[in-house]
């Protein structure tokens, strides 16, 4: 009798550790999940910048048509790219790096620079990068957490049952 | 210093510079230990030699556990004394010629009369015990970041009697440059208790800080202050410094640190009576950290 007793509670202790060890891990994959959407919402916002930005420059005749195609491709192909977060680290990372040339050569017009729109929209697009920057280290310190978790143990046994998946890092290919 | 020099007060709007005085005599007392260098030394050097002379009296003259105790005790006490004040005078010091360089307001006197608006304006944070007073305030602009800072040390006691205890928190006050519309605090986490009204996507963040937010409601618009940059920087400073609290309220973000975060680590009168500049550079760089949690936050605020 004493032995059946014994048994529930442990039963009762096991599945009570379960049962946080479960909500600890769904938690956890809730915050990465939050904090990615920050970061989306932070690319989107550039992603809506770059139309006006392009027509803004375009108006200057003598500006690099090439450039201004490539930052117009790159960013149908980040609003494409939905699949993997790698990909699309590596689509944002060259979206980023075409609007930096872009900052570089309008130094060359100095009316462009003058140009209040122009002022305006570079302002903002700065702003936004330092978002991403953030949201992006927000969002990989919860990654970091969320992926240790699913390795220690015991809540590996308990991420291999319910199918929790680790996460991938948006990485910066600077 | 320019005694028409004004800067801004988190409760009075405007400080004007009126402390000549107390400076006056912070100035004495340094220039004396200037022309005596010696007299420190040999202060510290006869409180070491009534210790150890309080030390043989009772080796030699076997006296009770208690009496030992008492005349071993009392005969530190000079020494601890004198090496407070010293330390008091080189952080004086040290405030005094930075507010000199960068033209700003310094009062070293122990203030009672200013205690009661603080208390009045900012209750979460002053309205503790008995017996207030502030002391080394400091009010300044940093021209590097355009912010208008006040600093001081908060002195306040709980209990009576045997059972009082005085406490000390340094507060520094930044002057945002447009109004929070909801007042809310970030407590470090432990501090005050683990309760957080709010948490943030940011697991780091919520280890560190606890939201309190004054006026129900108002949480999501503190959300949306707590932008994720914002968030990194309070992240960096909370880790940095370790502030106690970080309060929002109206155009005034208060910090408040649990010990005085300006002690001097270079300066050492005992050795040499002269400022280290290092340690200026200390309150300078830590000066600066704040500074930059109003600018980011500003473009949150309409």
């Amino acid at each position: 009798m004493v032995f059946l007793i014994l048994i529930v509670i442990l039963c009762i202790i096991i599945l009570g550790v379960f049962l946080i060890l479960y909500n600890s891990l769904t938690a956890s994959r809730q915050k990465v999940q939050e904090a990615w959407a920050d970061v989306d919402v932070q690319l989107k916002r550039r992603h809506d910048l770059i139309p006006d930005l392009v027509e803004t420059v375009k108006g200057y005749e003598k500006f690099e048509k090439n450039l201004l195609e490539q930052i117009t491709q790159i960013r149908t192909k980040a609003l494409d790219v939905n699949n993997s977060i790698a990909e699309k680290s590596a689509v944002e990372d060259e979206l980023e790096k075409s609007l930096h040339s872009l900052f570089a050569v309008a130094e060359n017009y100095p009316d462009l620079k003058a140009s209040e729109n122009f002022l305006r929209l570079q302002t903002e697009l700065t702003h936004t990068e330092d978002e991403i920057a953030s949201a992006r280290r927000i969002y990989n310190a919860n990654t970091a957490s969320y992926n240790i978790s699913l390795n220690q143990f015991p809540t590996r046994f308990i991420a291999g049952l319910f199918h929790f998946e680790s996460a991938s890092y948006f990485q910066n290919n600077d | 210093m320019d005694d028409s020099t004004e800067r801004w007060d988190p409760i009075k709007s405007i400080q004007t510079d009126i402390f000549d005085e107390s400076r006056t005599e912070l100035l004495r007392q340094v220039n004396f230990y200037k022309k005596y260098p010696y007299i420190i030394k040999l202060i510290f050097f006869m409180c070491c030699c009534l210790v150890i002379a309080a030390v043989l009296f009772v080796v030699f003259i076997k006296l009770e556990i208690r009496l030992t105790v008492l005349i071993i005790g009392i005969s530190v006490l000079p020494f601890v004394y004198y090496y407070k004040s010293i330390t008091s005078l080189q952080n004086e010091l040290i405030l005094y010629f930075l507010c000199q360089k960068n033209n700003w307001i310094y009062n070293p006197k122990l203030d009672t009369e200013d205690v009661d608006g603080f208390v009045m304006n900012y209750p979460a944070i002053f309205d503790k015990g008995h017996s207030s007073s502030l002391e080394d305030q400091v009010w300044g602009n940093l021209s590097n970041d355009h912010v208008d800072f006040w600093k001081g040390l908060f002195n306040y006691t709980e209990g009576y009697g045997r059972d009082s205890h005085t406490y000390q928190i340094t507060v520094f006050a930044l002057k945002l440059k447009a109004k929070i519309r909801c007042p809310f605090s970030l407590d470090r986490a432990g501090v005050h208790g683990d309760r957080s009204d709010i948490k943030t996507e940011s697991v780091e963040f919520n280890s560190l800080f606890n939201i309190k937010v004054e006026n129900t409601g108002e949480e999501q618009e503190v959300i949306r202050l707590l932008s994720p940059s914002v968030q990194v920087r309070l992240i960096d400073f909370g880790k940095k410094y370790m502030p106690d609290t970080i309060y929002f309220k109206d155009d005034v973000m208060l910090i408040v640190f649990g010990l005085d975060i300006l002690k001097t680590k270079y300066t050492n009168f005992i050795k040499k009576v002269m400022v280290d500049e290092r340690d200026e550079n200390i309150f300078y760089t830590a000066l600066s950290d704040m500074a930059q949690l109003p600018s980011e936050m500003i473009q949150f605020i309409d």
